[in-house]
This record gives C-alpha cells, structure tokens and sequence, in this order.
C-alpha cells in the first residue's frame, strides 16, 4: 500500500511538474507597443509586407523598419502633429530615437536556425505562418504555443528536410 | 532505405601534417569553445574537439615523431548514438554524426563510448572575458553546463554553402564546404567532401594505397580518412 | 493571483523534480532568450589585411559580423601563405579582445617598475614628448634620443628610421629576440646581399635543412610550409629528399626523411665536411664557381700577398674523419650526404636560426652559402636568391639643419661599425654599457617599440640597470609587458586589427609583394596607432622634422606609399586610377609581382669583387679600417674571412656544468609574444601533454645517469642562477645536451603570460655573436638536479 502511494505521488510529481512547465511558456495574446501601429490600413493603402520588411528576401531576419523608414512615408502626411500616434513618429525622428517595438513572435532560441529567405524562395507565403496580417489591426503570434511540431508538421506536409540538423544549429 | 547521395567525409594526409595546431585553434575560434585555466587543464579539461595527438617512439638517431589530428570520425556505425539514452545523437542522413545539445542529459555515456575519445563534456559553463564575447560566432550555438559536445564537420558552413548553392539554383559542388580546420591548413594535409561521389577528391583519395581509418577494425567505418606513407601501427 | 510562499515552493519543488525526471521533455528551458530583437541580419562580411603575428606578413582576411572580428582565415591568393594561416595568426582575435590591453596613455606615478600608472589624454602625453624632443634638439643633443626596435623595414619602422634621422639622431637599434642579425649579416658578407633569402623548391630534389628551419622558420614559416608540400606532393613521380641536420629532434627532423644528429653548434663543420667530398670528387658545380666566386682557389692580392683559397683549407682541416671529431656525424654519412646532394640537383641547403644560436653562429651560416655555392644554388631561380622589394615609392628626406647634421655624424650608441663591433650595422648588445659607462655619451630619451628585452634577452639584467640612467623612457607597447613596466609614459599602440600600415615580404617568396594593413575594426579603446604617434610628434616639433612627414596620417602615407607601384604598371594590381587602384589594393589585400623570373643569369653580387666571395673581403675591409679592440674570433690569419668552424663557446666550468642549454622557439608562442593569448597556452606543450607548462627536455640515457623521473620537478642551474621545471624525458636531445622553450616565465604581459613556466634565458650566461652582435641563445652550460 505504502509503496502503491509513493509511485502514485511520484507520478502526480511528474504530471504536475509538466503541466507547470508547459503552461508557464504560454503566451500573452497581445503585445503592448510604443505606437499603436495598423497592418489594416497600411495593407488597404497597398504597402506590401516587402516595402517595410526589407530582409526577408534576401536574408535570415524578416527586419523591421527603423524610425527613418517610417518617417520617410509619412513625412507629408498632413496630420503629422495632430493625430496622437503620427505625432510620437513625429517625435521619435526628430530626437533620432529608434522606436522600440516590442517582439510579438516568440525569440528564437539561441540554438535554432531559421532562415526566412529560404522559405520565401520556396514561395511561402507569408501568411502560412503569420497568419493574415492585412486583417489584423494589432498582431499576434499565429500560433499560441510556439513548438517544434508546428515547424515539423509544415516541413512533413512540404516534403522539406527534416533533419535535425537543418534547424538546431 | 535508399542511401542519400551526400556522405560527408574528411582525409588528413599525416605524411604533410606537421604537428603546428593551426586547426586545433580554428575549430575553436570558430566552433566558441572557450579556454580553461592552467589548474582546469591539468585536470584534462581542456575542449578541443580537433586535437593534434603527438607520438614520441624510438631512440637517437632513430627517434620517432608522429602527428596525428583527432577529431569526431562520424562514423558510419558509431558507438556514441546507440548508448543516447534520449536521442540527442544520431547519425544523420548526410552521414553526419549530429549532436543536438538541447536534447542532452549530460549522462556522458557518449563520452564513453567513443572509441576516438572525440566527446567532451561541459563540466562548467563556458567562460569567456566580456571583451572577448565579441568574437564568438553568431552561427554556433554557445553550449551551456552540462552537455556533450564534439566535431560537427562545421555543420553550419555545410548550411551555409546549401544555401548558397540553392541560391544560385545549382547542386553542391565538391569543395563548396570547407570546415574551419581544412580552411586554415597551413600545408594543405586536409579535404572534405562527399565520399558518395566517387569522382570527389576525398573519394579519390579514399581509395589511396595510403589511406587508412583509425581503429578500423572496431567496425566503426570512419568517415575521416587517414593518409600516411608508413604503416600506421596504432599499438606502436 | 497572489502566490503564497508555501505554493510558490511547491510549485517549484514539482518543476524542479519533473525536471531531473523528464530531462528531454524540457530541454528548452536551457535556452538563452534572445533580449534584443534582430532588426538588420548578422551577416559575416570579410575583409583583407596583413597578419602581424611575425615577420612574415601574411595576407588575412577577417570575418566580421556587425562591428565584431569573429573569425581569422588566410587570403587565397597572398603569395606568402596561399590561404594557410598558423596558430599565432589564428589566435591574434584574443590579442585584439584581450582583456589586459593598455586602454589609454598612461604615466608613471610610482617608482619604475612599479606598476603604477596615472592615466593622462593624448594631447597631454604628445605636449609633454614633445616638449622634450624639442629641449634635447635645442640643447644640440639630439643624437642622444634612441630608439629601440623590435621591427624594421616596411610600415611603422620606416616612419621612425625616417623620424630618428630627421630629428637627428643614428641611434635607430634593431633588437631582435632570435638570431636574425647572425643570419642576415652571414649572407651579406659572404654575397653582398641586405635582408632576408628567399627559396623556390619548384624543381628542388635534394633538401639540407640545417638547423629547425623549413617547418619553424620565424621570417617565412608558412612559405616554407607550402614548399614541403611541394617538394613531398605536387610532383607526381618525383618526391624531394630532405635531410635534417640538427643538435635537437625538432619538427624538421620529425618530418624528414633522415635525421642527422650533430653536436651543438657544429652543424657548419658538417657543412664543409661534405664541401670537402665535393670537391675532392669533383661533385661541384665547376661553372659557378670559375665564373661567379672569389677566393674559391689560391689567389693573390693587389699588394702580392698570397692567401690560401677555400677549395684548399677545406682540402686540408675539413675531412670527413677530422668533421667526425668536431661534429660526431660518422664519415660515411657526410660523403653520403655530399654524393647524395650532388646527385640530385638542384640540391638546396637551407639556413636556419636556431643554426645561428651560438657564438659561431655567423661562420655557421656562412658554411652552409658556401655549400649552396658549390652546389650552384646560389641567386639561380631553382635555389636561394635575394628577396625582391616592391616598387614603393621612395621619399627623399629632406636636408637636415645644423643641429640635425651634427647628431647624424655623432658616432652610434651601440657602437656598431666601431671598433668594438666592427662588422655590424647594429649592436642592440652592446647599447647597455655604453650607457652605463656613457661612453661615447649618455642616452636621454630612450624610445621602445615593439621589443621587450627585459624578457627577451640574455643581457635582460644589463638593460634594466641601463633603463635606471635613461632619464625618460617612452614605450608603444599595446600590453604592461616586463619592459614596459620600466618606463615613464606608455603610448599604447593599436593592434594590428585596428590601424593602418603599409607592409612588404621581408623574406621568402622571392617575388616582391606589399601588404596593406587596414583596420578591420574601430579601435576598441583610447589606443593610437604608433604610426600616427610618430607623424603627430613630427608635426608638433615643427621643422625640419615636420617636412620628413608632409602626410596627415598613416592612412595618407600608405596611399602616397603606394603611388610607386601604381606607377610600376606590373603586378598583380594594375589601374591608372589612383582611386580605382587604392580600391583594389585594400580589396586584395595587397600586391605582388605575378610576371617574375628568379632565374639571376647575370648572378650580379654586390660584394667588392662582384661575385660569391669564398673570402670577405668585405670583412676584411672593415678589420682593417676599423682596428678592432677586442674581437674574439680564434681562428687566425685569412679564416678570419672565410667560412671556418669556429668552435662554439659555452660559458661555465665542464666539471661543474655538464650540460649545455639550449632554448627553442615554438609555433605557439614564438619567442614569448603570443603568451598572453590563452588559445596558445593551451595548444604550448602538446607535443609532450604539458599545457601551458614549461618544461626541459632531457635524454633518456641521461635522466638513467641522474635518477630522474619524467615530468618531476629539477632544478635548472648556471652560474648565473637557476630555475625550477618539469623534465620531459624525450629522445630529442643528445645525452650533454638539455632543451628549454622559449615564450613562458613572464613576469607581467597580463593574466594569461604572467607566472606561467619559466624563462631559460633567465639562467643564460651574457655573450655576443662576434661578428654580427647577436645575442648567443645557446652559450651557457648549466647542471640539472632534482628539486
């Protein structure tokens, strides 16, 4: 009996412990940022993910755009001073700050490798693994639990290599 | 299974070898593995997953000097996978003996079982001066306490160079992935390439009356092919 | 939620015990996140510049990924290293990233040696040398500034040739840690030649290294190591023999075919024991010797004296049997050797300077260019010939002002070309006394670049009580190294990674080839490079020095430097464009001569009778005009001149001390500069699995005649002190012979040097090359005993 109940604690130990661990990476939905930037209207003005996102094509890292590029575009817009979020632009170019945008997708761990320039080449869409940013007016990561499943179940349906090696560096 | 048409492999032509370490330390400048003190190295801590082993036989005037690169053999039947109790080694399909040092427990069973004694195990977090953390290479994967490590033949130069190839929409040429160690040779002892492609200029020196592989007849078949003149008598 | 500390500690508790039992499950929570999103890609760009781990110069590019040097790799197509690149070049990243660098100028505010520094500004250190330069130049007293130097020739040693003779000073002294002044003064005696040879074993069948040479060559090691390749492999069919003549089982001899141990320092003997068989059999190369040698048979001079040429003293003192007694190599083997070499030309005997080590080292090395004459190696394109320089342009100093003229004709500190030293151009030596004694006069300002004697050298403890009476000492040591420690203001220099400096193959190759060395990093710290230094100074002390360096700074020099190349039209850079070509330049990483002919026909020698001279009369010239004091050279009469076997001086009693001590250098650590780069601590002693650890290497006859144990502890000890060490029983040596390695016991030089293994010169006797003023690395005989 006794011994019935220390293998049962030790079991409840294990699940407990792997609950805790699974749930403690979760995600918070949204990501509170500096500007409350709009993929919505910058989508129905036609910019392409491409016009900001300079790297994706040709490099590891989508990029992000820096304060200049951002102002390069809206440098004539004429409520420039008067709408709250163009008037913080305004003021991150004009003190020559880089907007510090907060990360929505999970960071990559140090040991994996992801190169976006290969998947673009293979014409994946962005939105396979972004989801549908153009209908999203603050983003989110598209999957809540970010896992190596996730990354395996594409690469299996794409037929693409699925050695370990090509992505833990 | 169908064999893949890469099979990675390395010869080292002992008979140019000259013993001066230059690849030692390119695989670890490249490869970020730190120093150990003086105290560590005594206790054989000392990382170095290309190792210049000497050999000192004979008497004056016939004395006997031998070098000998050591490094992961990435055999083609290694030791190390099968005691993984977790599967964090593995052969891969290029022939890679790849370690995944996410999935390590650090039961070091690999260490011991590789008859080349090419594993090593972080008994401490790597250690570096801050100003000397600006050298590290950002394509290498900073290993922490408590993992086995060991030569990858510069697995992300072969990344590298695929991507490359793929750019440029070619398949992988012989020579487009130079490891670290073959890079910097100062006589040039070293080749890597795809010994699948009997027209590579590893293949080709495989099939050499000079080449050999180390403990062969532990059934290990080796990847990394060996080249020497004289009879290499690993009991000598 | 709030947590309370008995469910936090549960919580805990669990995850921590999952953990040890699902270890794969959660791997992940190893993983390191990434604070700072990725905004632009880590991409490793590459760019070229020359290594400044020797002499050599090789050409290297550097990977960098955003400001960061990451990774070192040979340049491909630079003809010294053809993409190869050694240990020291390798690990130069953990020179650049060393966290012991000398971040600012510092000045000294304790008692010299110390260690106690004020830091100060640029412009405050610069006022202040200036300041000084300027009162010593008033007083008419400028010849009384020296400079001691570890480089010279191209880049930063140029500019101070140029600043010293400008200012007025011909106390510009070369002090070189190895025997390069024995080497380099042996050739030009004996064939007229300034600097460096150069080898080309494209077609060589029969190699002589004498001496650790072809794989540890301190001017051109990775040339070197290309041409064993080529010998051994490139030439299918045909494989090169190459003998090993040396005292040591050293990395040469490991990889030759035959070893041939001699006795220390009588690897010359051995050289003309085989002359000998050449020339009795009538093995040698007739033509060159009737066409293009001087003193080869008996001749007379202009006054009728009669001298015995070199075919006859060889004939008579230098048979196989008398070279058995000098040497110990057994008469069969030197006739061997010589039939051997005469039947497989071109056959090349190489000079090393480990050959040079002792106090015969010039005579040495005169012996094997005299083998090379015979066998007709000598300025052929299938042997040794001169070193080609690029063609740079030249600045023509401008005419110095009275007080400059004076200081120039003042006779030099060191006394070279005197009557103390009278066969030298340099004599780094002899600077000590002559400013202890302050004879021919006192030093006032002493500057030190890139030379450390207070570790270097066997006079260390002369130069320390000299440095007590210079009463301002500057040093450019990027690193508090033991001779920094001694003076009074530090002007850091930067590494070689983050300045700008023109630099030239010195050696080796043949072809001539100029390397760009350019920053491949912002300097990381308040550091100046010493070239920009020295064309500051200039400037601030106005003219005429300021009209020696009409550039801004050491960038516009080397672009002015360049335009002679640009000129020259040839080479492997070639445009009419100053931009495009400078765009070139640093893209290549240099410039070398690709159309080239080392076939010499003409075989010009610039020696007073225009040809190979058997008999300096060179030598000869400056001992008679000079009237020697006090030279101590044994041999008599006309061998003074001649190559000869002078037997080697070993200082200390044979009774008392058996055994004689003789340091090397390794690839790690060379002579003592890379010990501060952990990387090289680690791989220093390998060959014996002693990291980092100095040790002696003993013969196992006589570690059975002692009673000692391999890797136990012995004391080492001269008459000048003694030193405690591992023995590494090894059968390199012979059983009176003992080897240390150079590189470790630094006093300072940082964590990674400091307090680690000792310094054999430490425990060496103060001696002299005779001829050419170098230091004796291998004059001192020592006893070993259990510690």
């Amino acid at each position: 009996m006794k011994k019935k109940i220390t293998g049962l604690s030790v079991l409840v130990i294990i699940l407990a412990g792997l609950i805790y661990s699974l749930s403690a990476t979760k995600l918070p939905a949204l990501v509170e940022q500096p500007i409350l930037f709009n993929h919505v209207r910058h989508a129905e003005k036609d910019v392409a993910c491409y016009d900001c996102h300079q790297y994706y094509k040709n490099y590891a890292v989508a990029g992000i755009p820096d304060t200049e590029l951002c102002y390069s575009c809206h440098k004539s817009d004429k409520d420039l001073k008067e709408k709250e979020e163009k008037r913080k632009l305004h003021e991150y170019f004009t003190e020559k700050i880089e907007i510090e945008w907060n990360r929505v997708n999970t960071p990559l761990p140090d040991d994996l490798v992801f190169n976006h320039k290969r998947h673009v080449a293979e014409d994946i869409e962005c939105a396979e693994c972004h989801g549908k940013i153009e209908d999203q007016v603050e983003t989110k990561q598209m999957v809540e639990d970010f896992k190596m499943d996730w990354c395996i179940e594409c690469h299996q349906k794409e037929e693409a290599d699925e050695d370990c090696l090509t992505c833990h560096k | 299974m169908e064999k893949a048409k890469i099979q990675w492999g390395m010869t080292i032509d002992l008979d140019l070898c000259i013993g001066c370490q230059a690849c030692t330390l390119a695989c670890k400048q490249e490869n970020n593995i730190s120093f150990v003190s003086q105290k560590q190295a005594k206790m054989g801590r000392i990382i170095e997953w290309n190792q210049v082993i000497h050999t000192v036989k004979g008497e004056v005037p016939y004395t006997k000097l031998r070098f000998l690169p050591r490094l992961c053999n990435h055999c083609e039947q290694p030791a190390c996978t099968k005691v993984c109790p977790v599967g964090a080694t593995y052969k891969n399909p290029e022939g890679l003996v790849a370690q995944i040092y996410t999935r390590c427990i650090g039961c070091r069973f690999c260490t011991v079982a590789c008859p080349y004694t090419a594993r090593y195990f972080n008994w401490y977090t790597p250690e570096w001066p801050e100003e000397m953390k600006k050298s590290l290479n950002p394509d290498v994967y900073v290993r922490t306490k408590g993992v086995a490590e060991k030569c990858t033949f510069c697995s992300q130069r072969i990344r590298a160079a695929k991507d490359k190839a793929k750019d440029e929409e070619r398949e992988l040429r012989d020579g487009d992935v130079v490891p670290a160690c073959v890079e910097i040779c100062p006589t040039k002892a070293r080749l890597f390439g795809n010994l699948a492609d009997s027209e590579s200029r590893v293949a080709k020196l495989s099939r050499s009356p000079r080449a050999f592989r180390l403990l062969a007849h532990l059934g290990t078949q080796p990847k990394v092919i060996y080249l020497s003149e004289r009879a290499w008598n690993e009991s000598e | 939620m709030k947590l309370k500390r008995r469910t936090f500690l549960k919580v805990s508790t669990l995850s921590a015990l999952s953990n040890f039992f699902l270890p794969t499950a959660f791997a992940g929570r190893r993983r390191k996140e990434k604070e700072e999103p990725l905004w632009v890609p880590k991409v490793g760009r590459y760019a070229n510049t020359i290594c400044n781990g020797c002499l050599s110069g090789c050409g290297i590019r550097v990977k960098r990924v955003e400001k960061n040097a990451v990774k070192i790799e040979g340049n491909p197509d630079f003809p010294m290293n053809q993409g190869g690149v050694c240990p020291r070049g390798q690990a130069a990243l953990q020179s650049l990233y060393n966290p012991d660098r000398i971040k600012t100028p510092l000045k000294r505010a304790g008692e010299r040696g110390s260690d106690r520094w004020e830091e100060i500004s640029w412009d405050s250190a610069l006022n202040e040398v200036t300041s000084r330069l300027q009162g010593l130049r008033q007083k008419g007293r400028s010849h009384t500034l020296a400079l001691l130097t570890g480089r010279r020739g191209e880049g930063t040693p140029f500019l101070f040739k140029r600043f010293m003779e400008s200012y007025g000073s011909p106390n510009f002294i070369w002090c070189p840690s190895l025997a390069d002044e024995s080497v380099i003064k042996a050739d030009h005696l004996i064939d007229g030649s300034e600097g460096y040879k150069a080898y080309n074993f494209t077609n060589t069948q029969y190699v002589i290294s004498f001496g650790d040479v072809l794989l540890q060559s301190p001017d051109c090691y990775m040339h070197l190591l290309n041409s064993f390749k080529r010998l051994r492999f490139d030439r299918p069919g045909r494989r090169a023999k190459l003998v090993s003549v040396d005292s040591r089982f050293s990395t040469t001899a490991a990889k030759a075919d035959e070893w041939v141990p001699v006795k220390p320092g009588t690897e010359g003997a051995l050289a003309l024991g085989i002359a000998y068989i050449l020339i009795k059999e009538d093995l040698l190369n007739s033509s060159f010797v009737e066409k293009h040698a001087f003193g080869f048979e008996d001749w007379q001079d202009d006054l009728g004296e009669k001298h015995v040429g070199f075919k006859n003293m060889v004939l008579n003192e230098y048979s196989p049997d008398q070279v058995l007694s000098i040497t110990g190599v057994a008469p069969e083997v030197t006739a061997r050797l010589a039939r051997e070499s005469a039947g497989n030309l071109p056959a090349v005997a190489v000079c090393s300077h480990s050959a040079c080590f002792y106090s015969n080292g010039v005579y040495n090395a005169m012996a094997f260019q005299s083998l090379n004459a015979l066998l007709g190696s000598i300025n052929t394109a299938e042997g040794i010939f001169h070193q080609r320089k690029p063609p740079v342009t030249d600045f023509p100093i401008p005419e110095a002002d009275e007080t400059g003229k004076k200081g120039l004709a003042m006779p030099r500190i060191d006394g070279a070309g005197s009557s103390i030293s009278p066969f030298t151009f340099n004599a780094a030596g002899n600077f000590p006394q002559a400013v202890l004694s302050q004879n021919p006069y006192p030093a006032d300002i002493l500057m030190i670049y890139h030379c450390n004697p207070v570790f270097k050298r066997v006079d260390s403890e002369s130069f320390k009580k000299a440095f007590a009476k210079i009463p301002f000492i500057i040093n450019f040591s990027p690193f508090m190294d033991e001779t920094a420690l001694y003076s009074d203001l530090v002007l850091p220099d930067s590494t070689f990674l983050e300045r700008w400096e023109s630099t030239a193959v010195s050696s080796g190759i043949g072809r001539a080839a100029f390397g760009i060395r350019q920053p491949v990093v912002e300097p990381l710290y308040d550091t100046l490079n010493t070239g920009d230094v020295i064309i500051r100074l200039a400037d601030k002390i106005g003219k005429p020095v300021s009209e020696a360096f009409p550039w801004k700074d050491s960038q516009q020099f080397v672009k002015e430097r360049v335009r002679g190349i640009q000129e020259s039209g040839r080479g492997s850079v070639v445009s009419t464009y100053s931009k495009k070509f400078w765009k070139k330049l640093l893209e290549k990483g240099g410039w070398w001569e690709t159309d080239y002919d080392f076939n010499q026909s003409d075989k010009k020698f610039n020696t007073p009778s225009g040809k190979f001279e058997f008999f300096s009369q060179t030598m000869r010239k400056n001992f008679k005009n000079k009237a020697p004091q006090k030279v101590n050279i044994t041999a008599r009469g006309d061998q003074k001149f001649m190559p000869h076997y002078e037997a080697p001086e070993f200082n200390g009693d044979k009774e008392n001390f058996p055994l004689i001590l003789i340091p090397f250098p390794t690839a790690s650590l060379g002579t003592g500069g890379g010990a501060n780069q952990p990387f090289l601590q680690e791989i220093f002693g390998a060959v014996h699995a002693l990291t980092g650890e100095s040790w002696v290497e003993i013969n196992p006859d006589l570690a059975v005649r002692l009673n000692i144990r391999d890797k136990s502890h012995v004391w080492i000890e001269s008459r000048r002190g003694r030193i405690e060490t591992l023995v590494k029983i090894f059968p390199g040596p012979q059983s009176d012979v003992i080897y240390m390695p150079l590189g470790q016991g630094h006093t300072a030089f940082g964590r990674y040097a400091d307090k680690r293994g000792v310094n054999p010169l430490s425990v060496m006797e103060k001696a002299f090359d005779p001829v050419s003023g170098a230091q004796v690395l291998a004059g001192t005989r020592v006893r070993i005993y259990k510690a």
